[in-house]
């Protein structure tokens, strides 16, 4: 709905003077109200799993296989149907999920430690340990809130109160809150019963299941910095505890000698003395125990068992076979002899079916056949022993780094997806977005994605360390497109995630950034470099090929003193921003021939804090806006700024209601007022610039948001998640217009775009549950309202007006605090149809025509007015004409279902009356009452089916072949057939036909049946008269400029209230 | 998560199997999840908040004194898809509902001892007893007053779980556990005491599913204040179903034998 800026003006004022309440207006989630964002996915490329659990089938109850999954930055998501569909129950908590267990005791208590221990760079934090004991929909906070990760939970096999807590702590900096921690009360308090020092955490737990008294402990020092890692050092080692963790001992013997790294333990459960263990050291190998960890020896130092330790540190051993050892690693292998040999459970490894990089395995231990694989792209159930598996299809917790559009209609989005490539997929689609709809345009870790912005059959995408694509979508060829050190120049070094950026000012001009920023305009094809190291180039900060610690890991993730965003200003190509994964913020005015590095001056911020993203004014050229991400130095503050002189001086945005590192900013293309900032805790609105913020939470888990773009022409706000894929919020323009003013009213109307008419794609298809599909936006117009509380007197309704005045359709109104958005399907009311017995495919009313209609918000006694618009689907193939003669045909047979309905009610009504009549009159009298009836009954079987055989019966009378030319007609958006045409003049004459069958039939038994009933001092029978009939169907006298053109027909058949909703 | 488009036709079959019965049960059962979490202290107590809660709808003598009611509205399942409906109570705990779509009639009904109804859109023309899933709902429908009022002698369990913020509307949360088992959380605004949200956990063929039921529209009628507007949303589904009532009659003409089961009739089609 729009209003027109006079109209919203007076509107404002008006309620200003008449409805203030007189408070300060109060700005937090809730003023966002109904404001929904919708989960677009994509699900066909999961997200990192890293933790997992499950309750067996109980064929005793018939309940199936419950499994739990816990996410890398995605939440937690139950499974009641043995992993068909999937619910998420953790959305307003920390998504990242570093443990999950089930009470053995009680399976509807779970509990999560938050904070995955799985501690690449991209890793998110945690917040403490929660616990749900009604299957996930209530959760308590429980504490350890600083422990920032949890490696392991384990709970007592018979004490459901008594769970063993590991915690990694801080991956980035120094901490205390970390070790193993015990609670014997169900959380209400913590001992930590096992800690070594600040810089060491907890990476892994065991008990022994027979005797739970007995713990196993690894212990792991650890740091990341933002070009290091460092896995190991002397706080690493193996502990046990024969007491429950009052009394100590480090394991050691067989063990190897020195520094030890991360080490995973695992308990056989079918044999408890046998214990396993992956210990990181100078050589990563599998240790056995035969007597309960006193004494090692190494079985296995093979690849898979050997990688990357602080990523593939997990251990599982088959329920009942304790010989049978698991690794998931890279890929899945086994061993079926206590681990001195493992084999790849796929065939070739490489070649297999499922995503690499695994993090967590649950067997189930009733049948450990069964099982569940948690991988770097979802999970995996596997029913023959891993030999075959199955994608769960339903969990959208893919990890985007960056995401656009392009300005199709629908139009699309493109974004990078952590360790699964980039890809595209449309904002809407028939019947939802679903798995197929999404294609993929670039591999290996991918991040930015963009169309090529005058041809979107061209996408450039990019994966890990630089590496540059330039993707043909008619061929799918890939031609790969990144700059190389020009002459003279050092080897050029690229981030991670390396900033690519369109001009938006010249289409087709590419930025992409190393030490250097780089400019093409030749998609690709060649680059100059249009600056000097715009780093600071610090040998201290470039160690990534020492990076790793005991384990040398050097994937290109530790790159730095590197670019990292760039930001071209909309309004003038020359004026060019940079930031630094260093703590530069460089700024060109003439295209790159000189720099300025700016970041001293702003306040507040310590030296060389990674510049997440700078964001250049659509208002103002010299306006910019910058956040800085200190959280892979141990700093989680969020930091935003403001720069309104070409940085000379900056301000903070960031004071109040953010929480959560700050990775974008965005300020809205129209209103310079609203500010969208996405951190590591979700995305939060600034109605005023930046002075304070709320979080939205509307169907938005509290999920990283990594990169948000408003769509130029859609309205629409953008969401790349990092754990939760692509989330739309549809139609930002009721924010942009949420002033003091409005909100200072107790109620007020708030524009909205013009409402598209869609066209309905038709499909069938038969997807059953296990298959994610993405919301498409309402098919109906959108009418926007704020209200200052929930309105709980009195009717809330809106009431939509023609130009002529006429009311056409009355809505229910949302009635909570904030923004409300009532959705009308631009339809009349349904068709009448008379009884019967089988429906027809006639369920809707016609749609109206294109126009503005006026809008009446009714609030108790209050009524406000504003405009909906109503514009054709550009993408209509229809001339006008056309859709003139659809909906004039649609109408003509949507009113003579009324006159049918009618003539049936009369007969019926007749017919009914007549059986009444009966008693007391003689044999003969009888008889003819009988016989008129009969005479009726008739008439009505010639009109409508009367079969019981019902759907398939075949009894297709007049209501049913007009029911259904009308379906047909009214969900065709173009011009009927000629045979439709053709079809609706027969069928409507037959109806004339019909409805002078019915009149003569009855006036011409009427008066013999009357006078047989006066002989009989019994009331006289009279046939059901219009107006009474349509007086019956509703209240109000309801024209519409509908029924104007196709005149003599439809003016009298205008029946009252068969328009009134 | 699924809104596959299919014909109308297509839909309004799944629409009328899946929500018909829960619409007309406009109570059901368990437990919450869907509200702000944070719990503070309330400062009335639970019968203080219930007898504000009675106070507000009219207080116990005029709810008394209403042994029947019947309301007209319409129901609204889908975008564009809506029926006409009558729902009649009369005391002790009976009800009947009917509604239309294409001319033919949906019955459902509870005479205090038998649930039945008459499904003509499934092709049961006839009437039949309801399922177990359906009676439990209905029998909430037939109390008119709803759980709270005599709670105790009704048999169900009612906690004051404390005060919550629901939406931006300060609310008591209150815990209903009914006589059957089941459990309602509901949320009454702290300013009038009046229900405007619920969360239940109901069972569709056996299944349990998650609805949440939003209430409004209170408007005086006599000595009593009605909601008048009722909107489900099930777990998962991005819209709701709307029941918006246009007219309640206290204590109508009400002929006792509209709620029992009626004898299958002999021989006789459509009409």
């Amino acid at each position: 709905m729009q209003l027109t800026s006079k109209t919203c003006l007076g509107l404002a004022l008006g309620l200003v003077a008449t409805a203030s309440l007189g408070a300060t207006p109060k700005v937090d989630s809730y003023t966002f109200g109904g404001l929904r964002a919708r989960a677009l996915g994509p699900a066909t490329m999961s997200g990192r799993i890293s933790s997992l659990d499950g309750v067996s089938a109980d064929p005793e109850n018939g309940s199936p296989m419950t499994l739990w999954v816990g996410t890398a930055s995605g939440g937690v998501w139950r499974s009641e149907d043995a992993g068909t569909t999937f619910s998420a129950v953790f959305d307003d908590h920390p998504q990242s999920i570093g443990a999950l267990r089930i009470d053995p005791s009680d399976p509807q208590t779970v509990w999560v430690g938050t904070g995955e221990s799985w501690t690449r760079n991209s890793v998110s934090i945690g917040r403490g340990v929660y616990k749900t004991t009604n299957g996930g929909d209530d959760w308590t906070f429980l504490g350890l809130e600083d422990t920032e990760r949890i490696g392991a939970i384990r709970i007592h096999p018979r004490d459901g109160e008594t769970v063993y807590v590991c915690a990694t702590g801080h991956l980035w900096n120094s901490n205390e809150e970390r070790g193993l921690y015990k609670t014997t009360d169900g959380g209400a308090t913590w001992s930590k019963i096992l800690y070594v020092d600040a810089d060491t955490g907890c990476a892994d737990i065991d008990l022994d299941p027979q005797d739970p008294q007995v713990v196993y402990a690894a212990m792991w020092q650890f740091r990341r910095e933002p070009d290091f890692f460092t896995s190991g050092g002397p706080g690493s080692g193996l502990w046990r505890s024969d007491d429950g963790g009052e009394t100590w001992n480090e394991l050691s013997q067989g063990l190897p000698e020195g520094d030890l790294g991360r080490i995973a333990v695992a308990v056989a459960p079918s044999r408890p003395n046998v214990v396993y263990a992956t210990v990181e050291a100078e050589r990563n190998a599998l240790y056995r125990s035969n007597d309960m960890g006193q004494t090692w020896s190494e079985v296995n130092a093979s690849t898979n068992v050997a990688m990357r330790p602080f990523y593939f540190s997990e251990l599982v051993i088959d329920p009942v076979d304790y010989r049978r050892v698991y690794k998931p690693g890279f890929f899945l292998t086994v061993s079926e002899d206590g681990g001195d040999s493992f084999s790849s459970i796929f065939s070739g490894g490489f070649g297999a079916s499922i995503h690499p990089d695994l993090h967590a395995l649950w067997i189930d231990p009733s049948n450990p056949h069964t099982m569940a694989l948690g991988t770097d792209g979802g999970v995996y159930i596997s029913r023959d022993r891993a030999a075959h598996w199955s994608f769960v299809r339903t969990l959208p917790v893919s990890q985007l780094y960056h995401v656009a559009h392009d300005l199709e209609t629908p139009y699309n989005v493109y974004g990078g997806l952590q360790d699964n490539g980039s890809w595209t997929g449309p904002s809407q689609a028939t019947g939802g977005v679903r798995n197929r709809h999404w294609d993929n345009v670039g591999f290996g870790d991918g991040f930015w994605t963009f169309p090529h912005p005058e041809d979107s059959s061209i996408v450039f995408s990019e994966y890990q360390g630089g590496q540059l694509l330039r993707v043909d979508r008619t061929t799918g060829e890939v031609k790969s497109i990144r700059p190389y050190a020009e002459e003279g120049q050092e080897k050029l070094r690229f981030n991670w995630n390396t900033p690519l950026h369109l001009s938006p000012n010249h289409p087709g001009t590419l930025y992409y950034g190393s030490q250097h920023l780089h400019m093409s305009k030749d998609r690709g094809e060649s680059w100059t470099t249009i600056s000097p190291d715009l780093t600071t180039d610090d040998p201290k900060l470039q160690r990534q090929e020492q990076s790793g610690g005991l384990t040398i890991d050097n994937s290109t993730a530790e790159n730095h003193c590197s670019l990292f965003t760039i930001s071209e200003s909309p309004l003038d190509a020359q004026v060019i921003w940079v930031g630094t994964d260093d703590g530069h913020l460089q700024l060109t005015r003439d295209g790159g021939s000189n720099w300025t590095e700016l970041s001293d001056k702003v306040p507040g911020l310590p030296d060389g804090t990674w510049v997440s993203r700078v964001h250049a004014s659509p208002h103002a050229v010299g306006t910019v806006f910058a956040t800085f991400d200190g959280h892979r130095r141990g700093d989680m503050t969020p930091y935003a700024y403001v720069s309104e002189d070409f940085g000379a001086t900056w301000r903070s945005v960031a004071d109040q209601g953010i929480d959560g590192y700050a990775h974008v900013i965005a300020q809205d293309t129209v209103n310079p007022e609203l500010l969208f900032l996405g951190t590591e805790m979700g995305l939060f609105i600034s109605l005023d610039g930046g002075q304070l913020w709320a979080r939205f939470k509307e169907n938005l888990p509290r999920v990283s948001v990594r990169d948000l773009v408003v769509h130029p022409t859609q309205h629409d706000l953008i969401l790349g998640t990092h754990g939760r894929g692509v989330y739309i919020i549809d139609d930002i323009t009721p924010l942009r217009h949420l002033t003091p003013q409005i909100l200072e009213a107790s109620v007020s109307l708030v524009p909205s775009r013009p409402s598209v008419m869609t066209i309905e794609g038709q499909l069938q298809t038969f997807n059953a549950d296990d298959e994610f599909v993405g919301f498409n936006p309402p098919l109906a117009a959108t009418i926007t309202y704020y209200l200052a509380k929930r309105h709980m007197f009195g009717d809330l309704k809106l009431e939509i007006y023609d130009d002529d005045d006429q009311l056409i359709a009355t809505l229910p109104g949302s009635k909570r605090r904030g923004l409300n958005r009532v959705e009308w399907p631009m339809r009349l009311a349904p068709p009448k149809l008379p009884a019967a017995t089988s429906l027809v495919p006639a369920f809707v009313g016609p749609k109206v025509p294109e126009g503005t209609y006026r809008v009446k918000l009714i609030k108790g006694k209050k009524s406000l007015e504003g405009e909906v618009h109503l514009v054709p689907d550009p993408r209509s193939p229809h001339a006008a004409e056309d859709r003139r003669i659809q909906q004039e045909t649609a109408l003509e047979l949507y009113y003579g279902l009324s006159d049918l309905t009618f003539t049936v009610d009369s007969l019926v009504a007749m017919r009914d009356a007549v059986e009444e009549s009966k008693s007391g009159l003689r044999k003969s009298e009888t008889k003819q009452l009988e016989s008129f009836a009969q005479g009726l009954e008739e008439v009505r079987r010639s009109l409508v089916s009367t079969s019981e055989a019902g759907m398939l019966s075949g009894d297709e009378k007049l209501r049913e072949r007009l029911g259904t030319l009308y379906g047909m007609v009214s969900t065709y958006d173009g011009r009927p057939s000629d045979s439709q045409l053709a079809e609706a003049d027969k069928l409507m004459a037959q109806l004339q036909e019909a409805m002078k069958t019915v009149d003569s039939t009855i006036h011409s038994g009427l008066p013999k049946v009357n006078r047989i009933l006066k002989q009989r001092n019994k009331e006289a029978l009279e046939p059901l008269s219009r107006d009474d009939w349509d007086a019956e169907q509703g209240s109000g006298k309801v024209a519409s400029k509908l029924g104007k053109s196709r005149a003599l027909h439809l003016s009298r058949q205008l029946s009252a209230g068969m328009l009134v909703f | 998560m699924h809104n596959t488009h299919t014909s109308p036709f297509h839909r309004l079959g799944s629409l009328l199997r899946q929500t018909l019965p829960l619409t007309l049960a406009i109570a059901a059962c368990t437990t919450t999840a869907w509200a702000d979490d944070t719990v503070m202290a309330s400062e009335k107590t639970l019968d203080e908040v219930i007898a504000c809660n009675i106070e507000t709808r009219g207080g116990h003598d005029a709810m008394e004194a209403a042994k029947g009611a019947r309301m007209k509205g319409k129901m609204i399942m889908g975008p564009g898809m809506e029926a006409p409906f009558e729902i009649t109570f009369q005391r002790p705990g009976k009800v009947r509902m009917e509604f239309e779509v294409q001319g033919m009639v949906g019955i459902q009904a509870f005479d205090g001892e038998t649930a039945w109804g008459i499904m003509p859109f499934m092709g049961q023309n006839e009437p039949a007893a309801l399922a177990d899933d359906q009676l439990k709902q209905i029998q909430d429908q037939a109390d008119f007053d709803g759980p709270l009022v005599d709670h105790e002698e009704k048999g169900h369990t009612v906690e004051l779980l404390g005060k919550v913020d629901v939406e931006g509307t300060e609310a008591y949360k209150l815990k209903v556990t009914k006589k059957n088992g089941d459990v309602v959380t509901t949320y009454l605004d702290t300013e009038n005491c009046l229900e405007f949200k619920k969360e239940a956990r109901t069972s569709v063929q056996g299944n349990e599913i998650n609805i949440t039921t939003e209430i409004g529209d209170y408007k005086e009628v006599g000595d009593l204040v009605l909601p008048h507007s009722m909107t489900q949303t099930f777990e998962g589904a991005p819209a709701g179903q709307t029941i918006a009532i246009e007219s309640v009659v206290i204590n109508p003409e009400i002929e006792d034998s509209i709620f029992g089961m009626p004898k299958p009739a002999v021989e006789k089609d459509s009409e």
